[in-house]
C-alpha cells in the first residue's frame, strides 16, 4: 500500500522536509527540502512545505498522512514541527505518526556497516545520545532516547562490549572533545555536513516503523514531543524533594507527556 | 506577510503585467489589463497587496447571470498563503452582487492546485477543450458552479463562520462563530492545576500543556458548533502579545490548519480581543472610549476613538495587575491564582488598616509601577513576622487591593475625561474583581460614564473574544501569511 506522505522536523536548527511514496521499508522520496533556519523554522517551514508541494504538482488534500520529528531536540523547535504537524493533519483528516529525530539523523548512515553514536545537543551542557547499528541499508535502534551529561554518555559508550565507530550529530559541536577523548581513534567524527535530520531520512524512519509494525494509531492529538525532561521548574522541584528525607517519592522517569503534575500529567 | 485586498486601478497595472509575465506562458498584455479595468459595469478586477507591493490579482466578467473568471493570479513567492482563496471569495460575492447566478472559467489541466482552489469553491469540471492553449497545446478543464447554492451555504457577507485559537498564556481555548455574533462554540482548557504549585503560569509548562491539548480542544469547539473544517470560511489565531513559547503552538497549529484547507489566517491581538470580549457580551458597545485591559500579564489604559484605532495612554512600568495578586498571595502561601483568594479575604478586612504606598497615583500620566507596592506588602509580612506579631491577614489583602485599585480607578477616570468618551470597557482577568468593578462603577457614574463589564468567563482568556476580534479583522480583509512569526510583545497600537 504506496501512501504519499509529507515528512518535516525542526528539532534542531535544520528545517529538514521531504515528500514520498512510502510503504513498510520502502521509500521512493519525490521532492526534499532541507534548509539551515536556525530559529526561522516558524517562518520558514510551511512557506517551503507549501512551495515543495506545487512544485510537485500535489494538493495538500492529495496527502494520505504526515510524519513529524519529535526530537529530543530544541523544546521550542520540536513544538513548532509538531504543532505545525497537528494542523496540518487535523485539518486534512490524515493520520499523523512521530519518529526520533534521531532515527532521521542515523538513517543517513544505512549504507554503511557501522555502530553509530549519535549525540544531539540538548543544551545546558547535556546531550541526547543514542546508538544505532547500520548495516544492509538499515539502521537499528539501540537504547530508547535519552538526555545525559557528555562525559557520562561519553564513558558508558567507551566500555561497552561494542563501541560506537562513527559519531554524528549537533551535539558534537560543543562537545565533541569529550567524545574524542572517551573513544579514541576507534571512532571517526563523520563530516559536519552529516549531523542533521534530513526529510529523506524521516521517510526512511517511518517507513521502517511500518514495516517493523511500530507506529501508532494515527492520532494527531496523541502525537508529542519526545522532551526527556521535564521543564527547569519542576527538575528544581523534584532535585528539592530528592534533597529532602524522602528521595524516592518524587524520583522516577518523566511521564508521556513530560508534564508532572494531576492525573499523572493528563489535561 | 499579510495582505489586503482593493480594487484594481490603472496604477496597479505595470505590477500586475510584472506577475502576469513571470507566472504564464502566454501572458496578456498591459493594453487588455488596461481595457479592462475602463469597462467598469460588467467587471471586477481586485489586487491583493501587502503593504505597496502587489502579489496577487483576479478579475470577472459577468454577462447575464454567468460569471466568468477570467484571471486570478498569485505572486510566486506569496503562494499558498490564502492570497488566491481571499480573492475568488470577493469576487465571487461581486459576481452576485452583480447579478450572476452561475461561475465558469477554464484552467489548464497541468494546473491541480488551481482545479482544488475552485473546486473548493463549488465549481466542478463538466469537460475538456482539447488543445485550448496554443502555447502548448494542452486541454483546458472547464469548471461551472452554482454561485445561488453556495449563497445559500453562507447566507450574506459578514455571516463568514471563523474557527478561532488562543494560546497566549495558560489556556488552551478555541471557539467557532458565525458572523461575528453568534458564538456557536467556546472550549477552555485551563492548565491552572499544573501551574498552582508554582505560584504562577510556568512558560515551559504552558508550552507543553498547550501542545497536547490544542486538537482536543479544537475538535470540541467544532463538535459543539456542529461543523468540520469543509464549512470553515477562516482561520483566526492569536499572534500575541503573551508568552513566545506559547504562542508558537497556537500560530503553528493555525498555519498548519490554513494549508490544509486552503483557507486565509486571521491574526488577533490578544489585547483587542480583550476589548472585543465587551462587544462580544454587550454589542451597544462601541467607540469613542476607553479599555483599561488589566490581567495577569497586562495593565494598560487604552483609547479606542474608532474601530481597530487604538492608542494605548500608559502601561505598567513593571510588574502586571494580576501579577501583583499572585506574589502577594504566595507570600501569604495562600495558593494559586491570587486574585480570587486575596479579594475574598479582603471582602472581611478594612482597607484603611495598612497605609501601602500608592504608586503613580500623582505622576500626571497614565503609567502605572506595582513592584514596589508588592514589595512593601511583603516587608510589611517580614516585619511582622520578625517582631513575632501575627500578620492580620483580611486586614493586610484589603489594603492592598484598595492601593491597587485606587491608582487603577483614578487614572482610569482621568483617561475617561480627558479622551471625552461616554463608554468605557474594563477587560481581562483582574476584570473579575470585585471591588474594582463595583470603584470604577461608581467613580464613572459620578461623571455620566457607562462602565461595560464582560462576564467572567469572557474576561479570563478565551478564543471566543479572539473570533470576535477576527471577525472584524475578517471584514477588513488583514490577513497572516503562512510565515507568519509569535509576536510576544506585539503592540495594539499598530493595529489600525
Amino acid at each position: 500500500m504506496n501512501q504519499l506522505t509529507l515528512a518535516f522536523d525542526t528539532a534542531t536548527e535544520e528545517c529538514a522536509i521531504a515528500l514520498g511514496m512510502v510503504e513498510p521499508g520502502v521509500v521512493g522520496v519525490i521532492a526534499e527540502r532541507d534548509l539551515d533556519a536556525p530559529r526561522a523554522s516558524l517562518t520558514r517551514l510551511l512557506p517551503t512545505v507549501a512551495e515543495l508541494l506545487e512544485s510537485a504538482n500535489v494538493a495538500p488534500g492529495d496527502l494520505d498522512a504526515i510524519v513529524v520529528g519529535l526530537g529530543p531536540g530544541s523544546f521550542t523547535g520540536v513544538r513548532i514541527g509538531v504543532s505545525s504537524a497537528k494542523g496540518l493533519a487535523h485539518a486534512l483528516g490524515v493520520p499523523l505518526y512521530g519518529v526520533s529525530t534521531l532515527d532521521a539523523i542515523a538513517r543517513r548512515f544505512a549504507h554503511l556497516d557501522v555502530l553509530l553514536g549519535v549525540v544531539g545537543d540538548a543544551m545546558r551542557g547535556e546531550v541526547y545520545p543514542a546508538l544505532f547499528r547500520c548495516a544492509n541499508g538499515g539502521c537499528e535502534r539501540l537504547a530508547p532516547d535519552t538526555v545525559s551529561r557528555p562525559l557520562s554518555a561519553a564513558a558508558a559508550w567507551a566500555t561497552a562490549d561494542e563501541p560506537p565507530t562513527i559519531l554524528a550529530g549537533n551535539g558534537l559541536r560543543k562537545h565533541g572533545d569529550v567524545f574524542r577523548e572517551a573513544l579514541g581513534p576507534g571512532a571517526t567524527f563523520a563530516a559536519e555536513g552529516l549531523w542533521t535530520p534530513t526529510g529523506r531520512g524521516l521517510l526512511r524512519a517511518y517507513a521502517d516503523d511500518l514495516a517493523a509494525g511500530r507506529v501508532g494509531d494515527g492520532d494527531a492529538g496523541a502525537v508529542l514531543p519526545v522532551y526527556t525532561r521535564l521543564s527547569d521548574a519542576e527538575e528544581t522541584e523534584r532535585d528539592r524533594a530528592n534533597a529532602t528525607a524522602d528521595a524516592s517519592a518524587a524520583q522516577g522517569s518523566v511521564p508521556d507527556s513530560g508534564v508532572a503534575g494531576p492525573e499523572g500529567g493528563a489535561l | 506577510m499579510s495582505f489586503e485586498l482593493r480594487p484594481m486601478t490603472r496604477g496597479d497595472i505595470d505590477a500586475v503585467h510584472e506577475i502576469e509575465h513571470a507566472i504564464f506562458p502566454t501572458p496578456w498584455s498591459r493594453q487588455t489589463f488596461a481595457a479592462e479595468v475602463s469597462i467598469g459595469e460588467t467587471r471586477a478586477w481586485l489586487v491583493a497587496v501587502d503593504g505597496d507591493e502587489v502579489v496577487g490579482y483576479g478579475g470577472i466578467m459577468v454577462i447575464g447571470d454567468e460569471a466568468h473568471i477570467m484571471n486570478l493570479a498569485v505572486r510566486e513567492d506569496a503562494r499558498s498563503k490564502g492570497v488566491g482563496a481571499t480573492m475568488l471569495e470577493s469576487l465571487l460575492a461581486s459576481a452576485v452582487e452583480m447579478g450572476a447566478s452561475r461561475a465558469t472559467l477554464e484552467v489548464r489541466e497541468s494546473n491541480s492546485s488551481a482545479q482544488e482552489l475552485y473546486r473548493r469553491f463549488g465549481l466542478s469540471s463538466v469537460g475538456v477543450r482539447p488543445g485550448y492553449y496554443s502555447d502548448t497545446r494542452e486541454d483546458a478543464v472547464i469548471m461551472w458552479g452554482d454561485l445561488l447554492a453556495r449563497d445559500a451555504a453562507s447566507p450574506e457577507a459578514g455571516q463568514e463562520l471563523i474557527l478561532a485559537i488562543e494560546s497566549s498564556c495558560d489556556e488552551t481555548a478555541a471557539a467557532v462563530m458565525r458572523g461575528g455574533t453568534e458564538l456557536l462554540s467556546s472550549v477552555i482548557a485551563s492548565q491552572v492545576d499544573f501551574h498552582a504549585r508554582f505560584g504562577g503560569v510556568v512558560p515551559e509548562i504552558a508550552s507543553r500543556k498547550h501542545t497536547e491539548a490544542i486538537v482536543a480542544a479544537v475538535d470540541e469547539a467544532l463538535e459543539q458548533a456542529g461543523v468540520g473544517f469543509g464549512d470553515l470560511d477562516a482561520i483566526a489565531v492569536t499572534y500575541g502579545p503573551g508568552l513566545v513559547g506559547a504562542l508558537v503552538v497556537g500560530v503553528a497549529y493555525a498555519k498548519g490548519v490554513a494549508l490544509g484547507t486552503g483557507l486565509p489566517l486571521v491574526g488577533v491581538n490578544h489585547l483587542e480581543g480583550h476589548i472585543f470580549a465587551n462587544m462580544l457580551a454587550d454589542p451597544t458597545v462601541e467607540p469613542p472610549l476607553v479599555a483599561l485591559l488589566v490581567s495577569g500579564g497586562h495593565t494598560s489604559l487604552v483609547h479606542m476613538p474608532e474601530w481597530g484605532v487604538y492608542h494605548t495612554l500608559g502601561e505598567t512600568l513593571d510588574d502586571a495587575a494580576g501579577e501583583a495578586f499572585d506574589k502577594v498571595a504566595k507570600a501569604l502561601g495562600l495558593g494559586y491564582p491570587g486574585g480570587p483568594i486575596l479579594s475574598r479575604l479582603a471582602s472581611e478586612g478594612n482597607e484603611n488598616a495598612i497605609d501601602f504606598p500608592r504608586a503613580m497615583m500623582r505622576s500626571g500620566n497614565y503609567a502605572f509601577s506595582l513592584s514596589g507596592l508588592k514589595t512593601s506588602v511583603i516587608n510589611h509580612i517580614r516585619n511582622a513576622e520578625q517582631a513575632g506579631r501575627e500578620v492580620d491577614v483580611p486586614d493586610l489583602a484589603a489594603s492592598f487591593q484598595a492601593a491597587v485599585v485606587d491608582v487603577q480607578v483614578s487614572k482610569a477616570v482621568r483617561a475617561a475625561q480627558e479622551c471625552g468618551v461616554e463608554t468605557f470597557c474594563l477587560a481581562g482577568g483582574v476584570a473579575a474583581n470585585p471591588s474594582l468593578r463595583e470603584k470604577l462603577h461608581e467613580a464613572l457614574a459620578d461623571h455620566g460614564i457607562r462602565l461595560s463589564v464582560p462576564p467572567l468567563i469572557l474576561c479570563t482568556d478565551n478564543a471566543a473574544m479572539i473570533a470576535q476580534a477576527a471577525h472584524f479583522r475578517f471584514m477588513r480583509g488583514g490577513f497572516l501569511g503562512l510565515d507568519a512569526e509569535a509576536i510576544p510583545n506585539l503592540r495594539l497600537d499598530s493595529e489600525a
